[in-house]
């Protein structure tokens, strides 16, 4: 284990001075005989994860007095919030709502995130206090310098049936190009990241960047106070460089982990159909594994409105993703000038279900591809194609078209734009050729027959010629996918959005089986469960209630 | 020390097969191995010997000297430790050819000892299994008119495409109706595809028979070819709607009905004919007199489906409500 002295050494400009040689407190005893934990560095709070709830966390622990360590997986700060279009879902009547005569309140805002149908697995308790500091919460984003785009302002789908609707308001993009992960799409998540960052470094919050969590100490195995966390420095490529520090947390640990989508064994909980093919949206900007939950859970967590996870809805579902790359996300798209390209490889392209075919590892087609809904497209993308052994999930999904949709469409058939080396973009010039191919595809887990996806592409080219898709009555036949050379790129579904997480009082502070709730950890973001509504405003705003609750409570 | 107690540093050498491994490889034909390999300094093994041997009887089956050995980017998937061993990062492709008897082979990549400057390279080697198989062909056809007149000539590209790469010129090409009755025939030409490397092609005329409805017909490769290792009978299959010759013009307009403008660039259809707007709105379309389903096509727009009665020239304006470029993700609220 690293010495305190050469993790001081070795960290000093990421930690700043203020982890002062003085806090260092002695090694921890446990009274049981346990082994004691010593530790390498102190601090009054540790903030798990620096994204949409761990930076608004970090900066209201800090304005309540404390001292804070954000630790981050990744080498940079923002989460997958950095990537995202920025569009916060808080209104309650704001500044900029009034500003521009929109009509909102806290009220209003809760009959629509608690419907009776649509939310009906949601927290009360905990959406009720989220509404009502929706107003704060946007204060406190003003105050920490963001800066709000009053033509942001927008009621979004309002009226649209099976769809939250919300009030939104959208921050500017953060003007330095460099720090921004995804450009030229409005991805305006950096102006709310950045300038969070950046007050929170003025406050003196510190942050220790690439250093996992992957512990919760607690005083006993089920009871007492939590004390510190354990951390690994990993790499940019997220590998453990086998570098292990032990933080203690004097007044609280804050998990603000993200989701937990990306971890193949916590989804399936769920939804057991959610196999290793499905790729999570911003897998290559943040993790999303759900490593803190599962500390958590080991210390006696337990999990909140686990029904929301599955529920039909705001799109915690798949959805059908852009092509040719493998996190592919429809609004992740990144370019080479990213700092996280190397990670994506490829920037991926628009998809246009209406110019081709889908089929899935069998070389057959299963749906309408135009179609997108939960119980048609998506229930049968994730039906089993009969892979021997594989009960579960569907497989991959190739979109398949021709060279004359590439001239069509404009698009690019090399790097950057997709990813050939890491098999998920394949040309041939028969198809049977193009087959042959697919099984490069880590999760094409056996050859795709030629003649089965030639006869698959001869069927669907004879419903073009008579106007009448006898297979699943598609409607919009336009054109033909015959003209050499061809291309398969990967359309498998990609999954966003974790609706369940931790169980918490309405102060963010983590329950455990029992109900009780335990001392001195608290949850917000999509680590935290309870909250149907998807993306930043929950984040945001548990994010500052855990920070400041957990130093009142201290 | 005296110069003959100097000792010599050797360096050791690890050798594996890296992705994609050639296990089943078309008979006679070239193949790449690509070798992946851990030493200090790899990048010295360039132009060292190796041996391709038999592993059973140790003959030789090729001699040469290794292309430069790389190390993979740093950038690329297989650097990537999530996806691979984060050693043996260099890379040497070897081109070797497979035996021109079909069976399995068991051969050996054997880099013997190598003296490079002060140091030695390490003797090291790794095993190369594969069997052999006779070349696939395949076919495409393309740019096939759909609907055409019953007994009319149209015409259709046929490409063909050996696994091998082996080029196909001169070699007879089939088109057989439902029946099984050869109605057209070619010979693959000199240049392949545009965009493709060895998929040589023709063009090859076919009479439609009478009658109508929906007719299918398929490409094989014609009776004359007679190349060894060439088993697979290789075919594909095209259709298209036989109609009654044309006798009206029919001429489409179609319009955005909210600011009473031309649509370009529309996909529309009545019954097996389709056609796409011009700069103008207007699409062209010769048919024979009936009654059609009348219908535009696309992700934005929207017009009810009519049904048209034809019995001579005829203009028909369809109004239809442009949509604002739809956003093919628009599930989800803003994100
Ligand atoms: C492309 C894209 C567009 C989006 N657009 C919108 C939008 O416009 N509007 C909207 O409302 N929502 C949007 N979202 C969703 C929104 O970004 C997320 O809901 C939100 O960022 C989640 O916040 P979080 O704090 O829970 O997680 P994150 O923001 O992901 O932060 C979690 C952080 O924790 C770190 N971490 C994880 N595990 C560990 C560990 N063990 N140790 C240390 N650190 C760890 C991660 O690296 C990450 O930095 C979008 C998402 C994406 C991917
Ligand atoms: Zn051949």
């Amino acid at each position: 284990m690293l010495s305190r002295r050469r993790f001081l050494r070795g960290t000093a400009a990421g930690l700043g001075g203020a982890v002062a040689a003085g806090s260092l407190a002695a090694p921890a005893v446990a009274d049981d005989g346990r082994e004691a934990i010593s530790w390498d560095v102190e601090t009054d709070i540790v903030v798990i994860g620096a994204g949409a709830s761990g930076l608004p966390a970090s900066i209201a622990a800090r304005d309540e007095g404390a001292e804070v360590i954000v630790v981050e997986h990744h080498f940079d700060i923002g989460g997958i919030a950095i990537m995202s279009g920025g569009n916060i879902a808080i209104g309650g009547g704001n500044r900029l709502q009034v500003a521009v005569g929109q009509n909102d309140s806290p009220d209003q805002v809760f009959a629509r995130i608690t419907r009776p149908v649509e939310e009906r697995f949601a927290d009360r308790a905990l959406v009720r206090r989220y509404v009502d500091e929706q107003v704060a919460t946007f204060d406190f984003l003003e105050a920490n310098g963001v800066n709000f785009d009053r033509h942001g302002t927008a009621v979004a789908n309002e009226g649209s049936p099976g769809v939250t609707s919300a009030t939104q308001v959208r921050p500017h993009e953060w003007p330095v190009r460099v720090a921004v992960l995804s450009h030229d799409q409005g991805r305006n998540g950096s102006g709310i990241v950045r300038p969070l960052e950046l007050s929170a470094r003025n406050k003196g919050v510190q942050f220790l960047l690439s250093h996992t969590v992957t512990e919760i100490h607690r005083e006993q195995p089920f009871a007492g106070r939590v004390t510190g966390v354990r951390v690994e420095e990993v790499d940019r490529w997220f590998q453990p460089v086998h570098r292990v520090l032990n933080i203690r947390a004097r007044k609280g640990i804050i998990i603000c982990s993200g989701g937990h989508g990306h971890n193949v064994a916590f989804r399936t909980m769920f939804d057991p159909r959610l196999t290793e093919e499905y790729q999570w949206h911003g897998q290559h900007t943040a993790v999303a594994n759900g490593v803190p939950s599962i500390a958590a859970i080991r210390i006696g967590a337990a999990l909140g409105s686990t029904g929301n996870e599955t529920q039909d809805g705001t799109g915690n579902a798949p959805d059908k993703g852009r092509w040719g790359v493998q996190d592919n996300y429809v609004r992740g798209a990144q370019t080479p000038e990213s700092a996280t390209f190397f990670r994506h490889r490829a920037t991926g392209l628009t998809a246009a279900f209406g110019d081709v075919l889908l089929v899935k590892e069998n070389g057959l087609r299963f749906w309408d591809e135009t179609d997108n809904s939960e119980d048609g497209y998506f229930a049968h993308a994730l039906e089993p194609t009969g892979v021997p052994g594989k009960l579960l999930g569907g497989g991959p999904v190739w979109a398949i078209f021709d060279a004359e949709t590439v001239a069509r469409r404009g698009y690019g058939t090399s790097y950057p734009d997709v990813d050939r080396a890491g098999g998920y973009f394949f040309s041939g010039e028969t198809l049977e050729e193009l087959a042959g191919q697919l099984h490069y595809n880590q999760y094409q887990l056996r050859p795709m027959p030629g003649d089965v996806l030639r006869e698959t592409v001869e069927r669907f080219n004879s419903f073009v010629d008579t106007g009448t898709d006898a297979d699943f009555g598609r409607t919009n036949l336009q054109h033909k996918i015959q003209t050499p050379p061809f291309y398969a790129a990967w359309s498998t579904p990609v999954l966003h959005d974790s609706y369940t997480g931790l169980r918490a009082t309405p102060e963010c502070q983590v329950v455990d089986m029992t109900g009780r709730p335990i001392p001195g950890l608290y949850v917000a973001g999509e680590s935290l469960g309870g909250i149907k509504q998807h993306g930043l405003g929950r984040c945001i705003a548990t994010g500052r209630i855990a920070g400041r609750e957990c130093v009142r409570a201290s | 020390m005296s110069p003959s107690t100097k000792t010599v540093r050797i360096l050791p050498v690890r050798i594996e097969l890296a992705p994609p491994v050639p296990e089943i490889v078309d008979v006679g034909a070239a193949f790449q191995v690509r070798l992946a390999i851990e030493a200090t300094f790899a990048a010295g093994l360039s132009g060292a010997p190796f041996t391709v041997r038999e592993e059973d009887s140790g003959a030789a089956v090729l001699v040469g000297r290794l292309p430069e050995v790389t190390r993979i980017s740093a950038d690329s998937f297989e650097y990537d430790p999530r996806h691979g061993p984060v050693d043996l990062r260099d890379r040497a492709v070897l081109t070797l050819r497979a035996p021109s008897e079909i069976g399995s082979f068991r051969w050996r990549v054997e880099l013997p000892e190598y003296p490079f400057g002060n140091v030695v390279y390490a003797a090291a080697s790794v095993s190369l299994h594969f069997e052999t198989k006779e070349h696939v062909l395949s076919l495409a056809v393309w740019d096939n008119p759909s609907p055409v007149s019953s007994r009319g000539w149209f015409g259709v590209k046929v490409g063909a495409k050996c696994s091998a790469g082996c080029d196909l010129a001169d070699e007879p090409i089939e088109i057989v109706d439902a029946e099984g009755a050869v109605v057209g025939c070619g010979e693959l030409g000199i240049v392949p595809w545009s965009g493709t490397e060895c998929l040589h092609w023709t063009m090859i005329d076919v009479l439609a028979p009478a009658g109508e409805g929906l007719r299918r017909w398929s490409a094989r490769i014609g009776a004359g070819f007679g190349r060894a290792h060439h088993g697979r009978q290789a075919g594909a299959s095209f259709s298209c709607v036989v109609t009654k010759p044309p006798e009206c013009l029919l001429t489409i307009e179609v319009v955005d009905k909210d600011k009473n403008a031309p649509v370009a660039d529309i996909v529309v259809r009545s019954g097996p004919y389709r056609s796409v707007t011009d700069r103008e709105g207007k699409a062209f379309m010769r048919v024979p007199r009936g009654t059609f389903r009348l219908a535009v096509l696309g992700d934005n727009i929207e017009a009810p489906s009519q049904t048209i009665e034809i019995d001579e020239d005829k203009r028909v304006t369809i109004a239809a409500r442009v949509l604002p470029e739809r956003d093919p993700y628009e599930r989800y609220w803003r994100t």
